[in-house]
């Protein structure tokens, strides 16, 4: 039987690898059972999406100055 | 070639703020995503007959970048050993000594609402900048990049194990981060 702490750390590995088939049956039977950590996997499956559109979505306060522009374009003349 | 590139000098004017929004997303510094921009555009300069217009210059572009990017990970990160790294994770801090939780997660409601509000991308952009290097680094190539763990693991010099370590200890703290910054809170106000 799996412990809460294993299942959290489960859900992780399934992002990288594939998992066995005898820990993917545990960690389904864990989840079927266990309201927190349901509740956690669906916490992380929603982090997940919300990071995945973070880029589109904030308005960065830093810019390339007009400077660093021209500075660009002087170089890439030189390159000639 | 049935496209043509623009003048160089002309990348800078159409494509300059695009990448270095892109860098800046992924190396939080101001001065060295100015500096991936430039060698991007110098590489690219370089490589223009290698350009067959399958891919509009802006993706071709970014691709080159990305590149760049890891690139940076991969030096940055190559001094940090793996121990810092796989040693007391404060994850476990959620848990007792029998794996249980000490605290159980809140309930967030329903989250999809959130993404409406403007707050909500700012407490989680803060919490991304907040990862340490590594964590952050590794996070942004697998699950925001959407990189194979084969190339993480690679430019990284991890193994797979190691790898979902770091990819968990990310996540935890990501978690950990927006409960106490914005559910929390809103539990509160209910």
């Amino acid at each position: 039987m799996l412990s809460c702490k294993e299942v959290t750390e489960l859900l992780s590995k399934a992002r990288v690898t594939k998992l066995s088939l005898m820990e993917s049956l545990s960690l389904k039977m864990h989840l079927f059972m266990c309201a927190a950590c349901k509740k956690f996997s669906k916490q992380m499956e929603f982090l997940r999406s919300a990071f995945n559109q973070l880029q589109n979505k904030v308005s960065f306060d830093q810019k390339l100055s007009l400077e660093s522009k021209d500075k660009m374009k002087r170089t890439l003349l030189e390159q000639k | 070639m049935d496209q043509t590139l623009s003048s160089a000098d002309q990348w800078v004017d159409l494509y300059a703020d695009d990448l270095f929004k892109f860098a800046y997303f992924r190396v939080n510094n101001q001065t060295k995503a100015e500096d991936l921009v430039q060698e991007t555009f110098l590489a690219a300069l370089k490589a223009r007959g290698n350009y067959k217009g399958n891919s509009s210059e802006k993706t071709w572009l970014i691709a080159i970048l990305k590149h760049k990017v890891m690139d940076y990970y991969r030096v940055k990160n190559r001094e940090k050993p793996m121990s810092d790294m796989v040693e007391h994770g404060e994850e476990n801090a959620l848990f007792n000594e029998k794996g249980h939780w000490k605290k159980a997660p809140l309930d967030w409601g329903d989250p999809t609402q959130i993404l409406e509000k403007k707050e909500f991308w700012e407490i989680i952009n803060g919490c991304i900048k907040n990862l340490p290097q590594k964590l952050h680094s590794v996070y942004v190539m697998r699950e925001i990049d959407e990189e194979s763990t084969k190339e993480v693991c690679k430019n990284f010099d991890l193994s797979a194990t190691n790898m979902s370590v770091i990819i968990h200890r990310a996540r935890a703290k990501l978690r950990s981060c927006m409960e106490s910054k914005w559910f929390n809170d809103k539990e509160g106000d209910q």
